[in-house]
């Protein structure tokens, strides 16, 4: 679990670094950006030296111990810094972010350098252990480097979550506020883990056994790193994940009314733009989805008003019945579920998809499910009422 | 046999669109760009388009809903001489109504010009009181024969596909300090390069 997810986080940051580094390759090497990618950048190589081959790797050539430990602790500690770079920017104007900034750098500076520093004086005695931080708390005046890292990691995600919070109630756009809420809940679990961190510290020393906890930690840490990450790239991918939505949507109402308007474009062939698309190249045509699905409603309506005209006297003479009954069912006021004057787009092209369903059913030779099944296409609801 | 599905095979990987549809798809770009100049917001209304409309004109637009009949034009525009009138279908669904107003309002906007004569029937039939002699122009909305007609329709398309698009942003516009915040994250998320 704690390695899947790991993985998870890895793969998923570098494939936002990618993403991030295309834009600055295109020219877009504003400060934020560059930042932002920064903040990636090393959240990816958080989880990339601790897998178990390359932490091995990092040991044999630096000749310290734990090395992937302490390469991992300076990225959180950077990609903290970087996040509330990003925070400052966004919250406050250029000047007052400015004169706010220097004052912060200092601190994650100083940091930095304590941390960096009580690890090498003080550098951890035993070999890789996923009990690194219990096996180490009981001691923590040997190894105050723990203290710096959760207190840094606790301070830097209690103003994430402080700062998304207030970006999602003012957010005016979803996937903006899904992004903050997102990035907020990540940040929530960050702290949940701190506080385990802090209980550690405080417990181990007086004897406490926490191991029950671990798993629990370790979990909380790496989906809320998980949950950051994808809070930074939600409000970037969610609208064309929207767009991608509306086109699967777009498409299928498209196809399925299809046997609709084909059995009308038959009876009326004026109402198409130009000559009838095949069958093939219908389902071919995937650029423009929504505008030809547009004509596609509008066109069918044409034919309906136009084949009224023809069943208007009853008569339906040269109308197939199938035709003649569907026309007959659209100037029956009862039949729809409103009148047609008052059903909006949404509820048009529900009626809509209905006829061309019950199309289908009844050349299948098949029964309509739902709430129209007691009603075949050859039978109104007032015929079958009286 | 293997030949026919080869020769099948090779139609299908070098399908294109034929050249009615790439002309569609050219006048639907051409209308785009065209109804994009005019800024309307996302989630305008025909009524706003038609006020914009009438607007830029400088005089009034009426629409008027009539029960046509389908041995009638489903909609037509008339030019009179102090003001413009577009008749439209009253009995069919909301959306078929609003594109056959968006429909008269595109040939309008496009400068389209029809027929300088009413036709008798209809004049009566709509407007038992009017002189023909008033009316300086008419267009109906009847068929997609000629290249006028054919630009209306993809230019109404444009107009109601724009009309029902769900506004990306929802709510009132927030206090100043509070968009200059949300201005600068969503140039931080904007992928279109113009970063801060």
């Amino acid at each position: 679990m704690k390695t899947d997810l790991r993985t998870v986080c890895l793969v998923l940051g570098c494939a936002i670094l990618l993403y991030k580094l295309v834009g600055v390759a295109r020219g877009r090497r504003d400060r934020a950006t560059v930042v932002f990618c920064l903040y990636v950048g090393l959240s990816a190589l958080s989880y990339l030296v601790l897998l178990p081959p390359i932490a091995a790797r990092l040991d044999r050539w630096t000749g310290i111990l734990q090395t992937a430990g302490l390469l991992s602790g300076v990225c959180v500690l950077g990609l903290t810094a970087a996040q509330q770079y990003l925070l400052v920017h966004w919250t406050y104007s250029p000047e007052l972010a400015r004169h706010k900034m220097r004052r912060r750098c200092s601190f994650w500076v100083l940091a930095l350098v304590a941390y960096v520093g009580t690890y090498l004086v003080f550098t951890p005695g035993i070999l890789r252990s996923q009990y690194f931080y219990l096996e180490n708390a009981h001691k923590v005046w040997q190894a105050p480097y723990l203290l710096i890292y959760v207190l840094a990691c606790v301070v830097g995600q209690a103003d994430v979550v402080h700062h998304c919070r207030r970006y999602a109630k003012i957010a005016d756009r979803v996937w903006l506020r899904c992004g903050m809420l997102t990035m907020a809940a990540g940040g929530a679990l960050i702290l949940m883990y701190g506080t385990i961190r802090v209980v550690d510290l405080v417990a181990a020393p007086m004897g406490l056994d926490l191991h029950m906890l671990e798993p629990v930690a370790w979990t909380l840490g790496d989906a809320g790193a998980l949950l950051e990450l994808l809070g930074w790239v939600l409000p970037v991918l969610g609208p064309r994940l929207s767009a991608l939505m509306q086109w699967l949507r777009d498409y299928r109402t498209y196809r399925r009314l299809y046997p609709l308007w084909r059995t009308l474009y038959q009876e009326v062939p004026e109402i198409a733009l130009r000559p009838s698309p095949t069958w093939l190249s219908d389902v071919l045509r995937l650029r423009d989805v929504s505008f030809w699905l547009h004509r596609r409603i509008i066109e069918v309506h044409d034919a309906l008003r136009a084949l009224r005209l023809r069943t208007g006297d009853g008569s339906s003479e040269g109308v197939p019945a199938m035709i003649a009954v569907l026309v007959a069912r659209t100037g029956d006021r009862d039949s729809p579920p409103m009148a047609a004057r008052d059903r909006g787009p949404d509820d048009d092209v529900t009626w809509l998809i209905e006829l061309a369903d019950e199309l289908v059913a009844h050349r299948r030779g098949l029964p309509r499910s739902g709430s129209s099944a007691e009603y075949p296409v050859g039978i109104s609801r007032r015929d079958a009422r009286s | 046999m293997r030949y026919s599905y080869a020769r099948a095979v090779i139609k299908l990987l070098t399908w294109r669109s034929t050249g009615a549809t790439r002309e569609i798809r050219r006048l639907l770009r051409h209308c785009e760009s065209r109804f994009a100049e005019w800024r309307l917001p996302a989630s305008s209304t025909i009524a706003t388009v038609t006020q914009e409309l009438s607007r830029r004109r400088g005089r009034p637009l009426h629409l008027i809903p009539l029960a046509l009949g389908a041995d009638q034009p489903s909609g037509l525009s008339l030019t009179l001489s102090t003001m413009d009138v577009i008749v439209y279908e009253a009995e069919t669904s909301r959306t078929h109504q609003e594109h056959i107003i968006a429909h008269e309002l595109a040939h309008i906007m496009c400068g389209h010009t029809g027929i300088n004569s009413i036709d008798e029937n209809v004049a009566r039939l709509i407007f038992p009181n009017l002189d023909p002699g008033l009316v300086r122009d008419m267009l109906n909305r009847a068929g997609y024969g000629d290249e006028h007609e054919l630009e209306a329709e993809i230019m109404a398309s444009v107009i109601l596909r724009r009309m029902n698009a769900r506004p990306e942003r929802t709510g009132p516009v927030p206090p100043a300090e509070v968009q200059d915040v949300l201005d600068r994250l969503e140039k931080s998320f904007s992928s279109d390069g113009d970063g801060s």
